[in-house]
């Protein structure tokens, strides 16, 4: 769509330029700020669309489809488990958090549900940022079963090619607590901790936030400016 | 596609046009179809506006940061929770949501409230709009057990300037449940207008959460019929509901 309102545009600017160079100009200019504006909303619904599908491939194990959603030096930092960067290292640190095998293992419950995008455009519709909400419902059958709280805080880039990409994904795991004892009996510490993958794998980068689980107070910070007043929200 | 096609067409006559008849008329023509689809990407970008405000309302209001959830609403705005009435303007909302826990929360306080699955509607000319949510909720506090709840948002919107803001915000809860307990056993009441804080305002519509089977009006026609919905409330002897 974007190719053939762009060649039509330029077919409208080009008959109005003989006639009348002026008008042509202002037309043509007119155009591509609607163009622009077009790609924004175009970039939004496809950001959405990225970051549904990691949801989709993780929720079924496909680890490498997950990763081939993130730029070259792309990161994904989960919890307290570092930062892991690049499409090979994030493939095999998502493997590892899931017992180490193709797919998931018989009975496991592996729901990434991902929620409420809030997405900043950037001005020039290269790259942006978004708020999600995860609400994950893992477990494993006649074994265990939890529900898992968190915020995504994440950033995306249109790369040369026009797609969009994700260029960081964290996700600030509020609680992750077992579904027979729901997250009000949760006690200082018991909400979160660094994964078996995350130990015999390590990281690239250590974590990025002092991380507080719930019961503590966790407060993922808002890359995005309030909506209304345009000011940073203050985290802390 | 065919639209798409059919403007290139469109393209090539106003270029053959331009050739033949005076520049003018084309350049009118031009200059009114341009004017068209900037309504049109402006409604688009209306709607992406009003969804991304209400999901940082959302995220604000889960964390307990009053001021910036109270910073999202229009002058003379208005914040409707359940059954405890209405609360009118920046300020009286910024205080009443105190009564949902301290600024900021605290420890073992989770509020969450998700805002999903929006129908939203923007009115022809850009300046007002409507959005119906799904909410479902999480919520604990400090020696309590935790709470499942879900429910229905009806919030209008109105475009101050360039900025869109919640004009109205009005939370139905359907049902909310103990946690240990789940929906079969425990039906939760609602809370009415906080005597602390007393609202400027009653519940503009009075019912009851589940068991009871109330209809939060809807704010958009039917999407295939274009038909307004009439809802039949459910009988209530003490509402005085037939």
């Amino acid at each position: 769509m974007i190719h053939l309102s762009k060649w039509s545009a330029a077919l409208i600017a080009s008959a109005l330029f003989a006639a009348a160079p002026v008008h042509a100009q202002t037309a043509e200019r007119q155009i591509d700020e609607l163009v622009l504006r077009v790609e924004r909303l175009e970039g939004t619904r496809a950001i959405k669309k990225l970051q549904r599908a990691f949801g989709y491939y993780v929720d079924r194990g496909l680890w490498g489809e997950a990763a081939d959603l993130f730029t070259d030096n792309g990161t994904i930092e989960i919890g307290m488990d570092g930062v892991y960067v690049g499409r090979e290292r994030i493939a095999e640190y998502l493997r590892r958090l899931h017992g180490g095998q193709e797919g998931l293992i018989y009975g496991q419950l592996n729901e990434w549900v991902t929620l409420q995008p809030a997405i900043a455009m950037g001005a020039d519709a290269r790259s942006a940022t978004a708020r999600w909400r995860d609400l994950g419902m893992l477990g494993q059958y006649k074994d265990h079963a939890e529900w898992r709280d968190g915020i995504y805080e994440n950033a995306y880039e249109r790369g040369a090619d026009g797609i969009w990409r994700i260029s960081a994904l964290h996700l600030f795991v509020n609680f992750v607590v077992p579904y027979e004892k729901g997250w009000a009996r949760l006690r200082e510490g018991e909400g979160l901790a660094r994964s078996e993958a995350s130990q015999a794998f390590p990281p690239d980068r250590g974590s990025s936030s002092d991380y507080a689980a719930f019961p503590a107070r966790e407060m993922p910070p808002f890359q995005a400016p309030h909506p209304v007043t345009g000011k940073r929200v203050q985290e802390r | 596609m065919i639209r798409a096609s059919s403007i290139a067409l469109a393209a090539a006559i106003t270029l053959s046009s331009t050739l033949v008849s005076p520049p003018a008329l084309a350049q009118d023509n031009v200059a009114a179809r341009i004017a068209a689809y900037r309504e049109r990407v402006e409604r688009l970008e209306d709607q992406v506006a009003i969804e991304n405000l209400q999901a940082m309302y959302g995220y604000y209001f889960d964390k307990g940061l009053w001021t910036q959830v109270a910073d999202l609403f229009a002058r003379g705005g208005t914040f409707e929770y359940g059954q405890r009435g209405v609360y009118e303007g920046r300020e009286r909302i910024a205080r009443a949501l105190l009564l949902f826990g301290p600024e900021g929360l605290g420890p073992a306080r989770l509020n969450n409230h998700m805002q999903l699955q929006n129908v939203v509607a923007v009115a022809p000319d850009g300046r007002t709009g409507t959005g119906r949510w799904q909410g479902m909720v999480m919520l604990s506090e400090p020696g309590a057990n935790a709470v499942w709840g879900v429910g229905i948002y009806e919030n209008t919107y109105v475009k101050e300037g360039n900025t869109w803001k919640i004009a109205s915000l009005h939370f139905y809860p359907t049902g909310f449940t103990d946690y240990d307990k789940g929906w079969a056993h425990s039906q939760l009441p609602m809370d009415g207008p906080s005597a602390l804080f007393p609202p400027d305002r009653p519940p503009s519509e009075v019912y009851r959460a589940l068991p009871s089977n109330y209809i939060p009006p809807f704010s958009f026609r039917h999407p295939v019929t274009g038909e307004e919905i009439i809802v039949t409330q459910p009988a209530d002897d003490i509402v005085g509901r037939q």
